[in-house]
């Protein structure tokens, strides 16, 4: 079977990596911006700084776009995502891609590899209650969770308090860091306590990082280089798994292409992809038998409603957008007072904690990461000190300081959609609408007040009035658009992902979410698109 | 000829006025000045001064009436103020009985007659002045003019300064006050009627423009008649404001907006009580929009700014040692200036960028050594921190933060243990008090001398 494949984010090649391996010749489209060269492979962190030509340039950019600074005006400070210049591939946006959103400001990726080439490696299975809205058990995706873990190596713990569902391929996790170590020794050394008191879980997270070599892949160094770009392949990213297409002869990867929308066949299926190549010059088109949109939530609903717009001048809503809400809350772990603080180690969140709630589901789950090598002057600045103090400050205390990451599940609600919206040009923009629930507010400010003594009680109080509330976007954990559905409904697909609307067009990424568990999402879109290719005949 | 007319205080504000009206050729003047002016303008001047009669006792004798318009105004020392205002009457009024003089005009203000003059040397002093003069056993009128206008009037150039602060404190008196302002030509008008119709009848006479206004109403009209924005007043307590004005005039006179002592203005009404030569001057007194305009002239800059400073690279190299020292203790390598020169054209922060007055101010004054910078930034660290400085100072730190070996300042991964942490980070915060204290002085002394010099 010839299949077309929109988009090489995490979804997309998983799903081809099935595929392929079933023996159906696959076609990637991508726009497919790629990594500039990884400086000085062998450095550390603090040997970056030491030995680079020009160690300003590579941190803060050649346009300086590394440096954080207020805005004149405090309503105009952007989301600080704290992004380093050599990630700007990610985010570089594509001038055929108009956007306007109310109440979300989402993310998106026109690189090979998508969004995660950025990502931080988190990789939470979801259980049955996560699962509840999806037309599948958690045992039936169990088996995709294990071979992805297999391709991509997710390190973790077994059988600790957070009690995460079973998948097999779980590696061994990172060493913990100094202070990651001292919260886990306080937490086992009290945890009856804790847990008749607190309720909270806590444990080690999952991580999609190799702690031992993996094919071309080193294991981790601990070289504290990650926010950069983990020089080694030992954090997990998309581009890898893109390698390992490539070795497959019945596998075409077409990047520099802007897919516009499909072509419909008049018989209710699509007849093919019209693209538009980046460097200019007459659209192509290309077809196949089966039409897989990968191309990200937000990307994959804009190709949806382009399509059904081309083919019909119809403007149809696609309702249900959702993204996890996520709360920042930055801690000090007392015990490191006085302690070193160690750049050279991973960086990403080695711990995790989860808060059950009365509805299974809206189960809040958190990561902790204790902050090492983020840039120092986003701090000095927010800090009511002058710069001088403030880094004397910052020095004196590094060491100790994390931030406890909060996810919210979110539920698909009518009034959340994408939609195009004319607007005087060739192709009407993509417009996305979202409000949160009425109670999210109440329960934000329940569940943080909860974590908030948890932490206290393990020695890591939270810094009073720094907890950030991130706008909706920021979660990256986009989905809802096109949800899988046992029934057939309009926008909608089926349990094995196959659009209710275009009969050959299989949508296999985060739109088909019907539910948005507060767990970390990527793990669930790269085995449930393994699961949907295994499932094509 | 009408008679030989003797002037003190003729090359000042209301004295030139006078000169001006009287050069029509009715009165021979002899004018006492301190130096003799460089311009002849036909005037007699007499170099002398007004507190040591010898000086010009001779030019005294044969006068038939003494002008008296010599005052200490404005920002000077409680002390000068009774030295000439009250000394120097008493030693023209004794020179002009020994030269036989028998005729004094003196020149007063409306101040002198406000029921509350406390802080306010200058009033109390011609209130003196004034009892001596009606003691004096000479013929006398007293002309008591209120807030004088005029493109040179010390009363207008005080005015203006308060009616263009960002926000314009308008002490709460007892009751709404308000003010009549009188041109200055309409001062001298005033004179000469009484000197043309030789009316020395013993009379103490305000001399008012044509409407009293409400001194809020007042202020606004003086700003937007300076081409200011709208202005927004702010109600503040007269009496602490007045104890805090005179507890710092002792130093800060120089550059403060006003003194205590013209706080007076707002705790009176300053408004003339009708009298004959009001009646005569009505006719002539200009409204007081009018007069306002006549003043204002151009609109004072409020429109485009003045160039940033640091636009030359040079200034910014300055900038950039001042700050580099500041944030390390280390000058900055080439290298880092080179990156800070690129990375504020990067953010736009260059010499065309507008700048506010205060981020002008505070750039200033922290280049103006590493201990400086601090205390401005410990200051915009909370009231400013999205100002220029800072800005200016993140992007240094930004730098140096991720080169070799000022990164280790930032990092810092060597262990101090819990003592030595605690010790350092108590240093700093008492650090950081002193620094956010003098910041917050040196800019508020900045402050109020710029809006001493505006
Ligand atoms: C900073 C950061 C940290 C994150 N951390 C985590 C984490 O710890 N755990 C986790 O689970 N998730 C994480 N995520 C989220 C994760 O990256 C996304 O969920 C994931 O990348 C989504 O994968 P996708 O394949 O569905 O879409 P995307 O990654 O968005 O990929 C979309 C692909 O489609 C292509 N494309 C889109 N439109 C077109 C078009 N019109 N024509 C041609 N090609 C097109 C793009 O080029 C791209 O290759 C993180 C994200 C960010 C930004
Ligand atoms: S995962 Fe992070 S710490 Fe480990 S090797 Fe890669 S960059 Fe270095």
């Amino acid at each position: 079977m010839k299949i077309l494949v929109v988009g090489s984010g995490p979804s997309g090649l998983h799903f081809a990596l099935t595929a392929l391996r079933k023996g159906h010749a696959v076609t990637m489209l991508d726009v497919g911006n790629t990594r500039p060269a990884i400086a000085a492979p062998a450095e550390s962190f603090m040997g970056l700084k030491r030995s680079l030509p020009d160690p300003v340039e590579y941190f803060l950019g050649a346009e300086y776009g590394g440096i954080t600074l207020p805005s004149p005006n405090p309503t105009d400070d952007p989301e600080y995502y704290g992004l380093p210049p050599s990630k700007d591939y990610v985010f570089a946006p594509d001038p055929r891609f108009r956007f306007r959103g109310d109440g979300i400001t989402p993310l998106r990726s026109f690189a090979a590899g998508g969004l995660a080439e950025c990502w931080t490696g988190g990789s939470y299975p979801f259980d049955d209650d996560d699962l509840a809205d999806f037309p599948f058990t958690h045992a039936a995706i169990a088996p995709y969770y294990g071979e992805v873990a297999r391709r991509i190596g997710v390190g973790g713990e077994e059988g600790d308090d957070l009690a995460y569902a079973h998948h097999d391929n779980l590696s061994a996790p990172t060493p913990l860091d100094a202070s990651a170590a001292l919260l886990a020794a306080r937490y086992a050394s009290r945890r009856e306590r804790l847990q008749a008191r607190h309720g909270v879980r806590f444990g080690r997270s999952r991580q999609a990082v190799l702690t031992s070599a993996h094919g071309e892949r080193e294991a981790c160094r601990s070289c504290g280089r990650c926010l950069w770009g983990c020089p080694n392949g030992a954090l997990y990213t998309p581009s890898i798994t893109l390698r390992e297409c490539m070795a497959f002869e019945t596998f075409a990867y077409r990047s520099g292409q802007f897919v516009s929308h499909f072509e419909t066949d008049g018989g209710g299926g699509l007849a093919g992809a019209v693209t538009f190549p980046v460097t200019g010059g007459a659209a192509e088109r290309f077809t196949a038998d089966v039409h897989v949109l990968a191309a990200g939530a937000i990307g994959t609903s804009n190709l949806v409603l382009r399509t059904q717009y081309k083919a019909s001048g119809e403007i149809v809503r696609l309702e249900g957008l959702m993204d996890n809400r996520q709360v920042l809350a930055p801690f000090f772990n007392l015990a490191m007072l006085g302690r070193p603080y160690e750049p050279d180690s991973y960086q990403y969140h080695q711990l995790a904690f989860g808060l059950p709630q009365e509805r299974p589901r809206h189960y809040v789950h958190g990561q902790v990461t204790t902050l090492k090598t983020g840039a120092a002057h986003p701090v000095l600045q927010s800090l009511p000190l002058d710069i001088r103090s403030a880094t004397g400050v910052l020095r004196a205390l590094r060491s100790g300081l994390g931030v406890a990451n909060l996810n919210y599940a979110d539920t698909r609600r009518a009034g959340n959609y994408l939609t195009l919206s004319a607007d005087g040009q060739e192709w009407p923009a993509l417009t996305a609408r979202y409000r949160p629930a009425p109670e999210e507010a109440a329960e934000i400010k329940a569940t943080l007040r909860k974590v908030g003594r948890f932490f206290a009680a393990i020695g890591a109080p939270f810094v009073p009035g720094m907890a950030h509330v991130r706008p909706i976007g920021a979660g990256v954990h986009y989905g809802g658009t096109l949800p899988m559905s046992a029934e057939k409904r309009e926008w909608s697909v089926s349990p094995q992902g196959q659009s209710h609307d275009f009969a050959n067009l299989y949508v296999v990424d985060g739109a088909a979410f019907p539910f948005m568990p507060a767990k970390n999402l990527t793990f669930t879109l790269m085995a449930n698109a393994a699961r949907i290719a295994d499932s094509l005949c | 000829m009408k008679g030989t007319l003797f002037l003190t205080g003729g090359s000042g504000f209301i004295g030139s006025a006078l000169r001006a009206r009287l050069a029509q050729g009715a009165w021979d003047l002899r004018c006492l000045s301190r130096q003799a002016p460089a311009a002849d303008d036909g005037t007699a001047y007499v170099t002398g001064d007004l507190l040591s009669p010898e000086t010009y006792r001779d030019a005294l004798s044969g006068a038939d009436v003494a002008v008296h318009l010599a005052a200490s105004v404005g920002k000077v020392s409680p002390k000068e103020h009774w030295r000439v205002n009250l000394e120097g009457t008493r030693a023209l009024i004794g020179a002009c009985r020994q030269s036989g003089v028998s005729h004094i005009l003196h020149v007063s203000t409306i101040a002198a007659g406000y029921p509350d003059q406390a802080f306010y040397p200058y009033a109390q002093s011609k209130a003196a002045a004034e009892a001596l003069v009606r003691e004096s056993g000479l013929a006398f009128t007293i002309l008591r003019p209120t807030v004088v206008l005029g493109p040179r009037s010390p009363a207008w150039a005080s005015l203006r300064r308060i009616a263009r602060l960002p926000v314009i404190p308008l002490p709460q008196g007892a009751r709404a006050v308000r003010i009549q302002p009188v041109d200055v030509d309409e001062v001298a008008r005033a004179i000469a009627i009484v000197l043309d119709e030789w009316r020395f009848a013993g009379e103490t006479l305000d001399v008012g423009g044509a409407d009293p206004e409400m001194l809020g109403d007042f202020l606004r009209a003086v700003r937007r008649s300076t081409g200011g924005a709208a202005a927004r007043l702010v109600r503040v307590p007269l009496a602490p404001t007045r104890l805090a004005l005179a507890a710092l005039e002792p130093v800060l006179r120089p550059v403060l907006p006003l003194t205590a002592g013209q706080l007076a203005l707002f705790a009176n009404d300053s408004t003339a009580t009708p009298n004959w030569l009001m009646d005569r001057l009505r006719p002539h007194s200009p409204p007081l929009p009018d007069l306002l305009d006549r003043l204002a002239g151009p609109p004072l800059a409020e429109g485009p700014l003045p160039p940033a400073p640091a636009d030359d690279p040079e200034d910014a190299a300055a900038e950039c040692e001042v700050f580099a020292r500041y944030l390390t203790g280390m000058p900055p390598e080439a290298d880092t200036l080179r990156h800070y020169l690129a990375a504020l054209q990067a953010h736009g922060l260059t010499a065309t960028a507008p700048l506010s007055d205060f981020d002008r101010t505070s750039l200033r004054l922290a280049r103006k050594g590493e201990w400086m910078a601090r205390c401005i930034d410990a200051y915009c660290a909370l009231f400013a921190r999205r100002g220029a400085l800072r800005r200016r100072l993140i992007i240094l730190a930004a730098i140096l933060e991720n080169r070799a070996p000022t990164n280790a300042l930032f990092e810092a991964p060597q262990a101090r243990g819990v003592i030595g942490t605690g010790l350092a980070l108590a240093a700093t915060g008492a650090t950081f008090s002193l620094a956010l204290a003098c910041g917050a002085a040196s800019l508020g002394v900045a402050r109020l001398a710029r809006a001493g010099r505006a």
